[in-house]
């Protein structure tokens, strides 16, 4: 199996030099699906971050290797870093009510993401709206018109424009009702199948998981405490996993 | 937008109706006597009659109210009388006038907003550093009074360098002097306004997909930043324009341009009523049509209210 991610012994350090991620490995193989999976706060969207570039000031991140298809991406300079983001890194991010720029077209930010993705022709904008099941014509509308799964079915549709080799999608269900929820990790599944990209699926809700992910990253007080394949998550070692595992499964077995 | 347009005129009469009424009394009720003061200047003895008979000439012999509600009714024909110290019509006096300030206003916003961006833009994008300088000399030139800046432009590229002379008659190489004073001011207090702007903008979450999707920050300022504060930036530098006319007058004596400033200062030192009145109520109707102006801005840059306007 290639190895495509390779995070080794990162942490992310806060202005005042406290680990707010402390020493978090992973390797993710090329085309895997992962979920990444814990409370709020626990350090899941600092290692999106992390992974993108994306940190803001006083954030720090440092590693002992950051590794993407063997490139080491410590040694990006803010140019190439840019080069990397969208075409082979690519986040899509929780709340895709405010993820669109309000004062424009949903058509030309797809297009601006096929131009961003070189050789990429502007008409594939018709066509990924249409493998994501939205109308082409939603290219003419603005972000206030459409849905919220809409919105985040267009991003999905970014995705498979800008065809990255890693899509990090943080909570991209957070806000939508189950049917729609549903239908976007469908789209999801779709747009993996159709560009072969590996995906990091951060939530905190295991079925949402379970429903695209194989393998699961299970995330405490910033360090990760489970690294396993789903369906050995209720006879974790570690106590919190497990809780969480029967926790849906107590959930499930009364719904 | 018709309608919108038809709405805000409508509602503008009670603003306007206020603002005669402001322009009137105060200018009336300031102490001091137009027609004492027009007999006195032209230097010869006059009597008591003579003071009545002036009095009755220009209407200042009735009550405060009626001298009102017949100048409003003027006004609203564009008819605002004669001035008291050179007999000449109103319209004419400002007609002469008003192109200069109109000018320098205008020169003068070209360059605040240029300034304005300038700062704004390379307030977020230098190195810490370089920004914190910038900042700085932003706060330093908002707090320098026109008049002082003015003497000190003087003093530099008239007096020094002799690249302008102070006594112009108008002409375009004599309006850099009070552009760039006017500018400097206006253009860094706009600046920081530009900088807040941009650093909310770069906090939503639209601008992070736009990293995300790999754009360079150029790309990002221009597609996804200006078409969001272009509406509040148009709103910032509409009332800048307001207050450029309104605030050239102690910048235009200083240079000598010959716009209404000369005009109004004259006029109040005579207690030239109908000139001083006009000139209120011209000025209110500037701020008044660079609102208007700010508004459809911030209609046309936002689509939701664009498509609001559109159905009712």
């Amino acid at each position: 199996m290639v190895t495509g991610l390779e995070v080794k012994s990162l942490s992310v350090l806060s202005g005042r030099g406290e680990p707010l991620l402390d020493r978090v490995s992973f390797n993710l193989a090329q085309g895997e699906r992962i979920g990444l999976i814990g409370a709020s706060g626990s350090g899941k969207s600092l290692t999106a971050g992390a992974l993108c570039g994306l940190l803001r000031p006083p954030l720090s991140a440092r590693a002992m290797a950051l590794r993407f298809y063997g490139n080491d991406m410590q040694a990006l300079t803010p140019r190439a870093w840019r080069a990397l983001r969208g075409t082979t890194i690519f986040q899509i991010f929780q709340s895709p009510g405010t993820a669109l720029n309000p004062a424009r077209k949903v058509g030309a930010q797809l297009v601006e993401a096929a131009v961003t993705a070189r050789g990429c022709p502007v008409r594939d904008v018709a066509d990924a709206l249409k493998r994501v099941a939205l109308d082409p014509e939603v290219a003419r509308k603005f972000p206030y018109q459409i849905s919220g799964g809409m919105k985040q079915r267009v991003l999905i549709a970014m995705a498979l424009l800008l065809r990255p080799r890693l899509l990090i999608a943080d909570e991209p269900t957070t806000g939508l009702d189950v049917l729609t929820e549903h239908e976007v990790l469908e789209t999801l599944a779709t747009m993996l199948d159709a560009t072969g990209a590996a995906l990091l699926f951060i939530s905190h809700d295991l079925r949402a998981v379970r429903r695209v992910a194989t393998r699961t990253l299970v995330m405490e007080a910033g360090q990760i405490v489970e690294d396993t394949a789903i369906s050995a998550l209720s006879t974790s070692r570690h106590s919190g996993a497990r809780a969480l595992a029967n926790a849906v499964e107590t959930l499930e077995g009364r719904c | 937008m018709t309608r919108f347009l038809f709405w805000r005129l409508i509602t503008a009469i009670p603003t306007l109706f206020g603002m005669s009424l402001l322009a009137f009394f105060i200018v009336s009720l300031t102490p001091g006597d137009p027609v004492m003061q027009e007999l006195r200047a032209m230097g010869s003895a006059f009597s008591p009659e003579d003071v009545a008979a002036m009095r009755a000439e220009f209407g200042l012999d009735k009550p405060l109210p009626v001298r009102y509600v017949l100048w409003l009714g003027d006004a609203v024909r564009g008819e605002f009388g004669t001035s008291i110290a050179s007999g000449r019509s109103v319209i004419d006096e400002i007609s002469i006038y008003l192109p200069a300030t109109l000018t320098l206003a205008a020169s003068a916003l070209v360059g605040a907003v240029a300034i304005s961006l300038t700062l704004g833009i390379a307030a977020v994008s230098a190195p810490r550093g370089v920004a914190a300088l910038l900042r700085t000399f932003t706060v330093v030139l908002v707090s320098i009074p026109s008049f002082w800046m003015a003497l000190l432009l003087i003093w530099v590229f008239v007096m020094q360098l002799g690249w302008a002379r102070l006594v112009g008659n108008g002409s375009l190489g004599d309006l850099v002097l009070p552009t760039v004073t006017l500018s400097l001011a206006a253009g860094a207090s706009l600046g920081r306004v530009v900088h807040e702007r941009i650093r909310a903008e770069m906090c939503e979450d639209h601008v992070r997909l736009a990293i995300a999707k790999g754009q360079s920050p150029a790309s990002i300022l221009i597609r996804h930043i200006a078409p969001r504060i272009i509406g509040p930036l148009a709103t910032a530098w509409a009332n800048t324009l307001g207050a450029l006319l309104g605030g050239a007058v102690i910048v235009e004596t200083i240079f000598g341009w010959p716009g209404l400033g000369q005009l109004i200062l004259q006029a109040i030192a005579q207690r030239d009523y109908p000139i001083i009145q006009a000139y209120l109520v011209f000025m209110g109707l500037g701020y008044f049509a660079t609102s208007l102006l700010a508004d459809v801005i911030v209609i046309i840059s936002d689509p939701q209210l664009r498509r609001g306007l559109a159905y009712d």
